[in-house]
């Protein structure tokens, strides 16, 4: 079923505005400055920051993955309570189904987009007295995200935010039971 | 000219925000160091700060109730690992924490079912199968269903089938020859019946007919391996005949069903006790101690373990917790004093 990419966002719009508030939240980190924001929108792109040319490569690559770090982040917290009771004991009220799709959204919108990558490669890459360590470890990043963009047409950013809302918190808990 | 929302002119030959000449040098845009730090601040909009507020009061919500979850998802994950490694007295508890939190839990109520079943607690069995009845929950889980299976399968066994014979035996319970003449009977029209096999076994062992009760069981474990009680019956055939390095086998059996069935773990260390396999008797009941140690039979074993490794202050130490126990058998506690003062010979 093809649900063009507008409507998809729509439904999952908390991913998107955490997506690009992770972006902010790095620019702010990193002292860039930040020329303008849209948090949501019904276009394309449905989101963007509009930020100066980074000084230093690495915060490009910071600001880039911020949305990689906070949305799993935020959404492991958020689906994680509710994960237990309707996967584990299949005994979920409304709530935990609400914390289920926050969760679900927001590890959907994970991936840096392409224009993300694109900036990235172009700064780091294609950049002066960028360490080399720095354009190596910007290789793998930078094919992740295309297979990612590439991978969303075939739902794989909604199998990723399955993976992190609803299968990663009984991972952990499998996990930490054979260590506790 | 390139300009921004917010009246940024990137070709201004100053700060590109302010115009201010003394702008920071290396940077692709001009800004003077307080517009770069006033433009890193980007304000966040007012809707995204409502909504951020609402999904943090949905965070801590979540939180506060995480340790409970996470608490009942780890028991629960134990729980299987243990009922994996058929540790079922483990399992019991921890499946038992697990319905106190999701009382409907399908899969909770089989394994907890299947781990009193080999816990030879057949009372909680039966309880438990009613209360998954009683939910009116078909599970599509296949795995689920064959566990139930096992268990209902054997528990068939527990009753005599024909309930006639059940009420006749009922009213022969003085008369032992009389008992065994009915089971007889009806063991050669109903020989798949094992509940009155067992019986008579049972009664056959109170004859001291021994032969008769180790033919009856052996053809009993043969038919349903996973039916206990013919082990017990036959296990105590062969200590009341001596016969305690057959009786090691058939405990092994046993433990390999559960390896933390206490009455098995008591019958082992007695028979290692009997055959002066002092050592591994002393560790045998302190595995069954670990697992019920309030269980006055654990007591009087492990007692007596103490006292044939000649640990006597420990001896003596379980012997007066057995007497200070409220409802404690003084005959038995006597007897068990007689053993461990060498004025009773234990062992043949």
């Amino acid at each position: 079923m093809m649900i063009p990419g507008v409507y998809m966002a729509l439904i999952t719009f908390p991913g998107v505005v955490v997506h690009e508030f992770a972006h902010q939240l790095f620019c702010r980190l990193c002292g860039v400055a930040i020329f303008d924001v849209k948090y949501f929108q019904m276009a394309d792109p449905v989101g963007y920051v509009q930020h100066e040319p980074v000084k230093k490569p690495f915060h490009q690559l910071l600001i880039s993955v911020g949305p990689f770090i906070v949305n799993n982040i935020l959404a492991l917290a958020i689906a994680f309570p509710a994960a237990i009771p309707v996967f584990m004991f299949n005994d979920g009220s409304l709530f935990d189904f609400l914390l289920l799709y926050l969760g679900l959204s927001i590890a959907m919108h994970a991936f840096p987009s392409t224009t993300d990558a694109k900036v990235m490669w172009e700064t780091i890459w294609h950049g002066k007295n960028v360490p080399l360590w720095l354009k190596i470890i910007t290789v793998p990043i930078t094919g992740l995200i295309y297979a990612g963009a590439m991978g969303a047409v075939m739902w794989l950013d909604l199998v990723w935010g399955m993976g992190v809302a609803f299968g990663l918190p009984i991972l952990i808990v499998k996990f930490l039971s054979q260590v506790m | 000219m390139e300009e921004f929302s917010n009246r940024i002119n990137l070709r201004a030959a100053g700060c590109a925000k302010c115009h201010n000449p003394r702008y920071e040098r290396g940077y692709q845009v001009r800004l003077c160091k307080d517009c770069r730090r006033e433009l890193s601040r980007y304000p966040v909009t007012r809707e995204v700060i409502w909504g951020a507020l609402g999904v943090s009061v949905i965070l801590l919500l979540a939180l506060f109730r995480l340790p409970t979850y996470f608490r009942a998802g780890v028991d629960y994950m134990k729980a299987m690992e243990f009922a994996k490694e058929r540790k079922y007295v483990s399992a019991e508890k921890g499946f038992t924490a697990t319905l106190k939190r999701f009382p409907g839990h399908v899969g909770s109520i089989v394994h907890l079912i299947t781990a009193s079943y080999f816990n030879d607690d057949q009372t909680r069995t039966d309880s438990l199968y009613s209360v998954l009845t009683a939910t009116h929950t078909t599970s599509d889980d296949q795995d689920l269903v064959d566990e139930l299976t096992i268990v209902t399968d054997n528990s068939r066994y527990f009753s005599i089938q024909d309930s006639t014979i059940s009420n006749q035996l009922d009213a022969l319970r003085a008369d032992t020859t009389a008992y065994c003449k009915v089971l007889e009977d009806y063991l050669k029209k109903a020989p798949y019946d094992l509940a009155a096999a067992v019986n008579l076994a049972y009664a056959y062992l109170e004859l001291k007919n021994y032969k008769g009760a180790d033919s009856l069981c052996r053809k009993a474990i043969h038919d349903a391996p996973l039916f206990r009680p013919p082990y017990f019956e036959l296990l105590a055939s062969l200590k009341e005949q001596g016969r305690y390095k057959e009786g090691l086998i058939l405990t092994q059996q046993l433990l390999d069903q559960n390896k933390e069935a206490p009455s098995a773990l008591l019958t082992l260390s007695t028979f290692q006790l009997k055959l002066k396999k002092d050592k591994e008797a002393l560790i045998t009941a302190q595995q069954a101690f670990q697992l019920e140690p309030e269980n006055p039979d654990v007591l009087t074993t492990l007692c007596m373990a103490y006292h044939f490794n000649h640990q006597q202050v420990e001896s003596n130490r379980l012997l007066t917790k057995l007497k200070d126990m409220p409802g404690s058998d003084s005959s038995h506690v006597a007897m068990l004093q007689n053993i461990i003062t060498d004025k009773t010979p234990y062992r043949d």
